[in-house]
């Protein structure tokens, strides 16, 4: 019970240091654009991005910036979630498929990402398919590494013994792999996240008409360091609310972890 | 009756011979006991008798059925290492060699029948990392135990069930073990190190040459007694060491 209110006492400590260097932040920088130290053409000042904030939000403009970017986000994100996890569990399931896919999928992992999306774009043109497709690349190899490595952590006496009870391959990866690694699984989740948002940004500024990368491109070859900085900044919130949120659902799934 | 025959028995790992020409037979409903240095080959023959391992040579028949390199999933087995799945509390973790039984039925008290003979209905809904070292083995026998009712393993192999465990523990969990398997006529195979272990629980126990193992002595306790045995097979043990 102590230890209850102790935690939330440091939780709320923890949240008032941060509230307080965040209200000193912004008061320093918008004193600072004020008084001439900094240019407004290209700093802008947070009661500038507060009030175009409202007005984009009033117009629909942001809205109708913002969901076209998260549509591209959320469905590139789940297919390379499941596709991910799927490939890593057949490839728990089938070594020999490990052993000739799993190279090209760690040279995948390890190309910059966002270096992929001019020849996505040659190859599948520059519509929502090719936005979709660049969130994959990016979501896919770390959710199949992290899914494989997470089935590796079953220790092998115990794959023995399930074995030595007549449980298949199937069953052992269904029952024992997959929820062995869901600790991996959601690390792999939060980390791809946050790549998901950043190859949507790259993939609309590359081509689009629309979506928060258009708006920060656009607002950047206006000089509207306002605007920009409003898309900027809702993306960066969105994505960590996402992620927060992702963490809260890992607590709750897999509440059985010592952790 | 003899329910296993292990004939000629061979395994190596690369240039390490483990075992060689291992004989020995185990009669129904008893108590044996596999005592021998340490790596010399105990472990090995639980796992060659599970169909983990493929012996290199010799034969293993069960109950009429020749089993050599097969699982055959017709012997209960509890390796030394207790691995439970964390995400799972005491009873799913018993449940798990249920789900996967086809004919298996009233499993659910089957395992409450088996979690009352271990003591464990008070600790039904804890998670292994909230268990003592005790419970997890009463947990991982109670498996054993579960998986070897509902296929009918006549014979069950316990590979140290008692290591790293503190004396009253040990003491607890052998009388339990010991009235559940003594009653219900199963035959064990009991691999162990501990020589005073052995006497107290076996019909008979069986010394292994060190590495590559051999016999090299099996002592009846129904009919030697169990006076001055732990010096003799001490003595048998020491040229081993």
């Amino acid at each position: 019970m102590s230890q209850n209110i102790t935690k939330k006492e440091n939780k709320m400590k923890d949240l008032s240091l941060f509230l307080i260097s965040l209200v000193l932040l912004l008061s320093a920088w918008e004193w600072s654009v004020n008084s001439g130290y900094l240019n407004i053409i290209f700093f802008s000042k947070p009661s500038s991005i507060l009030h175009e904030f409202l007005n984009l939000l009033k117009s629909g403009e942001l809205i109708n910036h913002l969901t076209i970017t998260l549509q591209e986000v959320f469905i590139g994100f789940f297919i390379g979630i499941f596709a991910g996890i799927g490939m890593g569990l057949l490839f728990r399931w089938k070594q020999t498929l490990a052993k000739i896919f799993l190279p090209y999928i760690q040279f995948l992992y390890s190309t910059p990402y966002v270096a992929i999306v001019p020849l996505l774009m040659l190859w599948v043109g520059i519509d929502l398919f090719f936005k979709i497709a660049s969130v994959v690349i990016a979501v896919l190899p770390i959710m199949t590494i992290q899914t494989y490595e997470g089935t590796r952590t079953v220790e092998k006496d115990f794959v023995n013994l399930l074995r030595s009870m007549k449980f298949s391959n199937f069953q052992i990866v269904k029952k024992v792999a997959l929820p062995s690694s869901l600790f991996f699984i959601f690390t792999g989740m939060r980390l791809s996240f946050g790549r998901a948002v950043v190859i949507a940004i790259v993939a609309e500024f590359q081509a689009s008409t629309a979506g928060i990368g258009y708006l920060i491109q656009y607002s950047a070859q206006t000089f509207d360091t306002t605007k920009l900085l409003v898309g900027v900044f809702i993306i960066s919130l969105i994505s960590v609310l996402i992620i927060r949120l992702l963490v809260a659902l890992e607590k709750y799934i897999i509440k059985w972890h010592p952790s | 009756m003899k329910i296993l025959k292990i004939k000629n028995i061979s395994k190596s790992f690369d240039k390490l011979k483990v075992l060689h020409k291992l004989n020995f037979e185990v009669k129904k409903g008893e108590f044996f006991s596999i005592v021998g240095p340490n790596g010399c080959g105990k472990t090995t023959i639980l796992n060659i008798l599970a169909g983990i391992l493929v012996p290199d040579s010799g034969k293993i028949i069960l109950e009429k059925e020749d089993i050599t390199g097969k699982i055959s999933g017709k012997l209960g087995y509890m390796p030394q290492k207790d691995i439970l799945l964390p995400w799972r509390n005491v009873f799913d973790n018993l449940k798990l060699v249920t789900e996967v039984q086809e004919n298996a039925a009233n499993t659910n008290s089957l395992i409450k029948e088996y979690m009352k003979k271990l003591n464990l209905l008070a600790f039904k809904k804890f998670y292994p990392y909230q268990l003592s070292g005790g419970f997890i083995k009463r947990t991982s026998l109670a498996r054993t135990l579960i998986y070897s009712t509902i296929v009918g393993a006549n014979v069950i192999m316990l590979d140290e069930p008692f290591s790293n465990l503190d004396a009253m523990t040990k003491y607890d969990l052998k009388m339990d073990l010991e009235k559940i398997l003594r009653e219900e006529g199963r035959t064990i195979i009991f691999v162990t190190h501990d020589i005073s272990e052995a006497i107290s629980i076996s019909d008979r126990i069986v010394i292994f040459k060190k590495r590559p193992a051999r016999i090299k002595k099996i002592f009846d306790l129904r009919e030697m007694g169990k006076e001055g045995l732990e010096e003799k097979i001490m003595k048998n043990l020491k040229d081993e060491i």
